[in-house]
């Protein structure tokens, strides 16, 4: 039972076991259906059969009413299966969990509409899966057609609505009820981003009232969103507490320190992708003014990048940009020809030759690696790793992966002056 | 998205098995009720879906489940089959016809639903039972579609029943019982084997030679001593006697068969009550 009089939720030593074969869980299954026919009390046996592990191993957490927990971890960790149990979708095989009020789950926001009917009458539908009567929803209906922002489409079969049309019905009915514990999924998958930051905003607007088990790759909502954050890795809880302390076990989890550099490098670089079809005869390197090939550089000096290929048909919307990180993976900028409003006239068949200019380069000393992507529209014909760049240092100090122009002023004082990053650069 | 009401939620391994029969049943009738309205939508909306583009409607919901109950009364017509003590047979054969339909759907209906709902369901917390109740809605609806006929060709052959079918849904409860407890029962276990519900079709298609509906079985000898032990037969000949001879025979099959319902029908319950959660995790 509760440990503490004050929560709402608790959970205690949670397992699930799982199998990647059918034949290995039905073999499961037969086996409880046999000893549920002889009347067993007991089903469940939590000892691992060959072909089985552990999905989720030893979770315990508990969560009072107003607190925010979020689940975070690799593709694979046991998220959505930890939320599944909580929602009662699936049974667990190991441990027990206690939960106090109405639970309303939003795992597969769109799992159960029935497609042939109307938006209209799937309000209903999904009414009285919450256990609300007809009169009820339609009390909250304009307030949930309005939220949805679905119109007169309200009236249409839901097999004609686009999935975020869908997604928004399905959220909308979702908030017309107010849970004592709330179960969510993923919710910046909802919708475009307008509706997303409504979703988050009515979100918070529940938070006082109600328990929140939040799952999402979005580490931003995680510490901006909940009180405290569950770290799961292969199904076992690795970290539970600080939000901020969380993302960094979870980023340590995506790069972990046995990595060679070059792995870290390849997870930060992925994916690579060359579509031979439909470009070839590729160059593309870092050089100096002159058009010289460089791997070093120093901070503050103008910096060039070229590229020339060859493609096989016209691009309709061509594009192309070079992301970087710094090696350590962190995202420092990108060089998109989208950001110029220059349209390129690509020749089919015939060499096409870039050049990048970045004056007075704004990077701090170290190494910095990168990709060459170069996309026709949504389709991506190449993207491959630069060669790593190094900027060496030029000023003593520096902070970050950047150093902006700035100019720092007195505005009083006696000694009015000024002191300006720029008056630095090298030449 | 799902959604459980207002109490204190226990979830366990072995929570649902440890639960006393008694409860286990009560517990599943309590899902079927609070899911009523949810039945009762989703009957509306397999309805709806069914007919719809078509340019009869709703229409083919009524022309549809006659159609085979049509065939058997125009067999009839042209004397295919014979008068049976003093049946009209049109009325015999549809009538039987007509019930078989109801064994069959008892023992076919859980096992498509569970097949089909089997993804859907690991996503909601939606009870299979209440999915299940919404098929038999449509079955309730279909023989009401199908005795509606009957009546039509009692009207028409004036071959008038024994007031004692007033009884008769009194005298099938057993038989709801014992074929709704099979069917529960087989759905489980076509779970763990696929083959389960193929076998299902195929013995139910010839079955319906075997139960006495279409021709009358042998009266003596082995297929006769056979027949005792034939559910289908057995509630087929009681429905037959108390509709159109007023006489419930409790025979030593009908009350060993009705008996034997009971215990199906528990023992099926309790399953489905302690696997219901299981099978969700098997998609």
């Amino acid at each position: 039972m509760f440990k503490s009089v004050d929560s709402i939720v608790e959970v205690n030593n949670l397992g699930k076991i799982q199998s990647r074969r059918p034949a290995v869980t039905r073999k499961r299954f037969a086996s409880d259906f046999t000893r549920a026919l002889l009347s067993l009390k007991s089903l469940a046996t939590d000892k691992l059969r060959p072909g089985e592990f552990w999905s989720l191993k030893d979770v315990s957490f508990s969560l009072k009413r107003g607190e925010a927990l979020g689940v975070i971890g690799l593709n694979g960790a046991g998220k959505t299966t930890l939320l599944r149990i909580l929602a009662g979708q699936i049974l667990p095989d190991a441990g027990e969990v206690y939960m106090q009020g109405s639970v309303v789950s939003m795992i597969d926001l769109t799992a159960g509409f029935q497609m042939s009917a109307s938006g209209k009458r799937n309000i209903f539908l999904r009414g009285a899966m919450l256990g609300r009567s007809p009169e009820e929803m339609q009390a909250t209906f304009d307030q949930i057609v309005d939220f949805a922002e679905l119109g007169d489409a309200i009236d249409a079969p839901v097999v004609t609505y686009s999935s975020g049309m869908q997604m928004r019905l399905a959220f909308s009915i979702m908030i017309s009820v107010c849970p004592d514990i709330l179960l969510i999924d993923e919710i910046l998958a909802v919708g475009d981003f307008q509706f997303r930051q409504k979703c988050l905003a009515h979100i918070r607007s529940m938070r006082e009232n109600s328990a929140f088990v939040f799952v999402s790759h979005s580490m931003g909502t995680i510490t901006d969103f909940c009180d405290k954050v569950i770290v799961l890795n292969k199904g076992q809880v690795v970290f539970l507490g600080d939000p901020k302390e969380a993302v960094e076990v979870y980023e340590s989890l995506k790069f972990p320190e046995s990595d060679t550099p070059e792995t870290k490098q390849a997870h930060i670089l992925k994916p690579q992708f060359f579509n031979e079809n439909a470009i070839e005869d590729i160059e593309h390197f870092w050089c100096d003014a002159d058009g010289n090939p460089i791997t070093k550089v120093i901070a503050g000096q103008d910096l060039y990048f070229k590229a020339s290929f060859c493609v096989k048909h016209k691009p309709r919307n061509f594009f192309m940009g070079v992301p970087l990180w710094t090696e350590e993976g962190v995202y420092v900028t990108g060089f998109s020809t989208q950001l110029q409003d220059d349209s390129f006239d690509i020749t089919p068949g015939s060499k096409n030759n870039f050049i990048l200019k970045i004056p007075s380069l704004p990077l701090n000393p170290g190494f910095y690696i990168g990709n060459l992507s170069i996309s026709d529209g949504p389709e991506i014909l190449y993207r491959q790793e630069l060669s790593a760049l190094e900027v060496l240092q030029h000023k003593p100090r520096f902070w970050g992966a950047i150093t902006l122009p700035h100019r720092w002023e007195l505005t009083g004082g006696a000694n009015s002056g000024s002191y300006s990053s720029s008056d630095q650069k090298t030449a | 998205m799902t959604s459980q009401t207002n109490h204190l939620r226990t979830i366990t391994p072995s929570g649902r098995s440890q639960e006393s029969v008694k409860n286990s049943i009560w517990h599943l009738f309590e899902e079927i009720w609070k899911s009523r309205k949810h039945i009762r939508i989703v009957f509306k909306e397999n309805f709806r879906a069914s007919s719809a583009g078509t340019g009869f409607g709703a229409l083919w919901n009524y022309i549809l489940p006659l159609v085979p109950l049509t065939i058997y009364w125009f067999l009839a017509r042209f004397r295919v089959f014979p008068s049976f003590e003093g049946v009209d047979g049109a009325v015999f054969i549809t009538y039987g016809v007509t019930l078989w339909f109801v064994f069959a759907g008892c023992i076919q209906i859980p096992i498509q639903v569970v097949q089909s709902r089997q993804k859907d369901s690991m996503k909601t917390a939606f009870p299979l039972i209440a999915a299940i109740m919404a098929g038999f809605a449509n079955l309730v609806f279909e023989t009401s579609v199908r005795l509606g006929l009957v009546s039509v060709i009692v009207l028409a052959t004036q071959s008038w029943p024994h007031w004692g079918v007033l009884f008769l849904p009194l005298a099938m409860l057993p038989a709801i019982f014992f074929f709704g407890g099979l069917g529960l029962l087989l759905s489980l276990m076509n779970v763990i084997y696929k083959d389960v519900s193929r076998v299902t079709t195929i013995v139910l298609q010839y079955g319906i030679f075997i139960s006495g509906v279409l021709f009358p079985l042998a009266q003596g000898g082995l297929l006769s001593f056979l027949n005792q032990f034939n559910p289908f037969y057995v509630f087929i000949e009681a429905s037959r006697y108390l509709a159109f001879q007023g006489e419930l025979m409790f025979t030593p099959s009908y009350i060993i068969m009705s008996i034997l319902s009971v215990v199906i029908f528990v023992k099926a319950l309790r399953m489905f009550y302690v696997m219901e959660y299981r099978i969700r995790g098997l998609v």
